[in-house]
């Protein structure tokens, strides 16, 4: 069962990716409200996919990923916030993001959107390997 | 008239910078041989008078500046990272927007 984690300041928002990733197929191995601990968690949960707000108390998620994806190329970041600013948005796309969703979501669409992702990652995958 | 080394247009004599591409053209002594500044009137070499001689053309070459003077200029000018990303709006953005920065998904 692939993994996820849960990177928003917002224990409801929370709640509901917890909901929308579930039924997409992915086990929840760590949630966090706060981006400061983010590359710890990566390493000691090596998840398959994190979502990550952008505005958070402490590091915001653009700095979160940049930093996750610096150290680990290979991760899956999905930014799941409602801020649309350009330059946020185009950080994230220089850092490497995978995909950025916005909120508010449909809860239907988003379970297609993240089980559409780690697809599209796994055949990335295997193709650097063959 | 002189005839520009660079584009061949005929020039009259006292001109310093070609009429048609703009090169310097600058005197040569028909005594010493001398290349001179562009409006020079007198040889630098010799001290003679320069006339209706020759006079080449010269282009200046494109030297890149030095990676210190770009930084200087980085501190007079906010650098501006260029990237490929004409389909982002820079107000109004939406899904569909993202969608085509990130890739569609689902």
């Amino acid at each position: 069962m692939p993994t996820a984690i849960i990177v928003d300041d917002s224990p409801i928002m929370r709640a509901q990716l917890r909901r929308v990733l579930c039924t997409a197929g992915f086990s929840i191995s760590a949630e966090a409200g706060t981006a400061n601990e983010l590359v710890a968690l990566y390493e000691l949960h090596r998840p398959d996919i994190v979502t990550l707000d952008i505005v958070m108390p402490g590091k915001d998620g653009a700095t979160g990923a940049a930093e996750l994806l610096a150290k680990h190329p290979g991760a899956v970041v999905v930014m799941c916030t409602s801020l649309t600013a350009r330059d946020k948005i185009l950080a994230c796309q220089k850092a490497g993001v995978s995909y950025f969703l916005l909120k508010p979501f449909n809860p239907d669409n988003a379970v297609a959107i993240f089980r559409s992702v780690l697809g599209r990652a796994r055949d990335a995958q295997a193709a650097r390997a063959s | 008239m002189i005839t520009c080394s660079s584009c061949q247009h005929g020039n009259r004599s006292h001109r310093g910078y070609c009429g048609q591409c703009g090169v310097t053209l600058q005197p040569v002594c028909r005594g010493c041989r001398f290349v001179n500044e562009a409006l020079d009137r007198f040889c630098g070499g010799c001290g003679s008078t320069l006339g209706t001689g020759v006079r080449v053309a010269v282009v200046a070459p494109l030297v890149s500046p030095a990676p210190e003077a770009l930084g200087e200029m980085d501190e007079l000018f906010t650098p501006v990272a260029v990237t490929p990303t004409e389909s982002l709006p820079s107000a109004g953005i939406t899904q569909d927007d993202l969608d085509k920065l990130f890739g569609a998904v689902a």
